[in-house]
C-alpha cells in the first residue's frame, strides 16, 4: 500500500503549503502599488501555468515511454497528466483575462505566453477529443503516444514564431509585464504558491489514475471471466 | 527506404492523375474561400491588400485539409492501408511517399490557384524567387503534419472530422512563417530570412518525427 | 476587488468540477459493473 500512503503524503503537503500560500498570498504579500489588489491573481496564475506546462512535458514523456515500452500503465499516466493539463490551462486562459481587464484595460492581447497557452490548450483538446473516438484501447493509446509527442515538438516552434511575429507587428504595450523586478516578499509567496500548485497537480494527477488504474483491472478481470465463461460453454 | 518512398509517390500520382480528386476539391475550396472573403470583407481596399498573403494561406489552411483527409481516407477505404502495414518494407519511406504526393498537390494547387488570387487581390509579384520558396516550403510544411495525422484521423470514428482539429493548432508556426514569406514576395514585408528559417526547421522536425513515429501509426490501421 | 474574488471563485469553481468529474468517473465504474450478469 505504499501508493496510498504517497497519496496521503500528496495530501498532507497539500493541506500545508496551500494554508501556506493563502495565508501568504492575503496576509504577507505586499499589495502592488500600481496594479492595487487586483495583482494577487497573480499568485494562482502563474503557478497554474507552469503546472499546466509540466503535465504536457509529462504527456510527452510518458507518450514516449509507451511507445517504446507498450506498457498501458504509461498510457493511463499520459492520459492523467493531459486532462490535469487541460484543466490547469483552461483555469490559466480564465484567470489571465480577469487579471489583464483591470490592469491593462483589454481582455486579451496576442502576446507570446498568451497565444502559446492558447494553441497549447487547443493541441491537447485536439489530443482528449482523439482519444475518445478510438475504441480499441490499444490503437488508442499508440495514436494519443503520437500525437502526444508531435504536439510537444511543436511548442518551441509555436513561441519563436509568436515571438518574432510580436516583435514584427505593433503590438499594445504592456508596462511591468512579469518579474521585472519583483519585491523578495511577492517572491516568496509566488514559491510556497507554486509548490501548493505543484502539489495540487499531484494530487489531482493521483486521483485521476487511481480510477483509470481501476478501471483498467476490472476490464481485465472482466474479460478473464468471460474468456473463462466461454471456455466452460465450449466444453 | 527511399525506393518505398518513390513507389508510394508514384502510386498516388497515378490515382490523382486519373481521378483529379484531391486537388480539384482544394482548388474549388479554396476558391470558394477567397470569394467567401470578398463577400466577408471589402478586400479592395489598399489596407486589405497589404494582408492579401495572409487570406491566401488561410484559405489553403483549410483547403489542404480535404486533400490531405483523402489521403489516407482512400487507403483505409479500399482496405490498402492494411496492405500497405503488412508489406515489408519500412514504415518510413510509406510516410515519406505520402507525404512528397501531398507536398505536390498542395503545390499544385497554390500554382493553379495564383492567378485567380491575383485577379481577385489585385497583388503583383515582386519576387518569383520568394514566391516559389514559400509555396514549396509551405506546402511540405502542411504535408508533413497533414500527413502524419490524416493516418491518425483515419483510424478513429470520426474520421476526417478530426484531423482539422488536430492539424490546425499543430500547424500555426508553419501558416505564420508561409504568410510571411509569401507577403515579402508580394512585396508587403521585410526580413523574410528568419521565416525561411522557421519553416526550414519546421520542415527537417516534423518530416524526422514523423518517419520515426509514422511505423507506430501504420500498425494500427 | 470583485475582479480578485471571480478570479479565485474561477479556479475553485475549475478545481470542483474536475473533483466532480473524477468521483463521477469512479461511481460509473462500480455499479455497472455489478450490474452485469455473466451472459456476454
Amino acid at each position: 500500500m505504499s501508493r496510498c500512503k504517497f497519496a496521503i503524503f500528496i495530501d498532507s503537503m497539500l493541506f500545508i503549503t496551500m494554508a501556506a500560500a493563502m495565508a501568504m498570498i492575503f496576509l504577507y504579500a505586499p499589495i502592488e502599488s500600481e496594479m492595487g489588489i487586483v495583482q494577487k491573481i497573480f499568485y494562482v496564475h502563474v503557478p497554474l501555468a507552469w503546472n499546466a506546462f509540466l503535465g504536457f512535458a509529462m504527456v510527452f514523456y510518458y507518450s514516449f515511454r509507451y511507445l517504446s515500452t507498450r506498457n498501458p500503465r504509461y498510457d493511463r499516466r499520459a492520459l492523467s497528466a493531459a486532462e490535469v493539463g487541460v484543466l490547469f490551462t483552461t483555469l490559466v486562459l480564465i484567470t489571465g483575462p480577469i487579471w489583464a481587464k483591470p490592469v491593462w484595460g483589454i481582455w486579451w492581447t496576442w502576446d507570446a505566453r498568451l497565444t502559446l497557452t492558447l494553441v497549447l490548450w487547443l493541441i491537447y483538446i485536439g489530443y482528449l477529443m482523439l482519444r475518445r473516438y478510438i475504441e480499441s484501447p490499444e490503437r488508442r493509446a499508440v495514436l494519443a503516444a503520437v500525437v502526444g509527442i508531435t504536439g510537444f515538438i511543436d511548442v518551441p516552434l509555436v513561441y519563436f514564431a509568436i515571438r518574432w511575429w510580436r516583435t514584427q507587428h505593433p503590438q499594445p504595450v504592456i508596462a511591468g509585464g512579469e518579474g521585472s523586478g519583483l519585491d523578495p516578499a511577492m517572491a516568496a509567496t509566488l514559491w510556497v504558491s507554486v509548490a501548493a500548485f505543484t502539489f495540487l497537480f499531484l494530487a489531482l494527477f493521483g486521483r485521476r489514475l487511481d480510477v483509470e488504474v481501476e478501471r483498467s483491472r476490472r476490464e481485465t478481470e472482466r474479460d478473464a471471466a468471460e474468456a473463462a465463461h466461454a471456455q466452460g460453454v465450449r466444453t | 527506404m527511399l525506393q518505398t518512398a518513390r513507389a508510394v509517390l508514384e502510386k498516388d500520382f497515378r490515382i490523382e492523375l486519373r481521378t483529379r480528386d484531391a486537388i480539384s476539391a482544394a482548388l474549388v475550396f479554396s476558391i470558394l474561400v477567397l470569394v467567401v472573403f470578398n463577400f466577408a470583407l471589402d478586400v479592395n481596399t489598399p489596407e486589405m491588400r497589404r494582408l492579401a498573403a495572409g487570406f491566401f494561406w488561410v484559405a489553403f489552411a483549410f483547403a489542404g485539409t480535404l486533400a490531405l483527409d483523402r489521403s489516407f481516407a482512400l487507403e483505409k477505404e479500399s482496405g490498402a492501408g492494411r496492405a500497405l502495414a503488412l508489406a515489408p518494407v519500412d514504415a518510413g519511406g510509406i510516410y515519406l511517399g505520402k507525404c512528397a504526393a501531398n507536398a505536390a498537390f498542395l503545390f499544385i494547387t497554390q500554382l493553379v490557384a495564383l492567378p485567380l488570387f491575383v485577379i481577385f487581390f489585385d497583388v503583383s509579384i515582386q519576387r518569383a524567387g520568394a514566391l516559389a520558396a514559400s509555396f514549396a516550403l509551405g506546402s511540405i510544411a502542411f504535408a508533413a503534419v497533414g500527413t502524419l495525422f490524416s493516418a491518425v484521423a483515419a483510424n478513429t470514428r470520426m474520421r476526417g472530422l478530426l484531423l482539422p482539429i488536430l492539424f490546425l493548432p499543430l500547424s500555426v508556426p508553419a501558416l505564420i512563417a508561409s504568410v510571411e514569406t509569401t507577403s515579402f514576395a508580394l512585396g508587403n514585408a521585410e526580413g523574410p530570412s528568419f521565416w525561411f528559417t522557421l519553416l526550414v526547421v519546421y520542415d527537417v522536425v516534423f518530416l524526422t518525427a514523423s518517419v520515426l513515429v509514422f511505423e507506430y501509426v501504420l500498425e494500427e490501421s | 476587488m470583485s475582479w480578485l474574488i471571480a478570479a479565485y471563485s474561477a479556479v475553485l469553481l475549475g478545481i470542483f468540477f474536475f473533483v466532480m468529474r473524477i468521483r463521477r468517473l469512479r461511481r460509473g465504474l462500480t455499479p455497472r459493473d455489478d450490474r452485469r450478469s455473466p451472459r456476454r
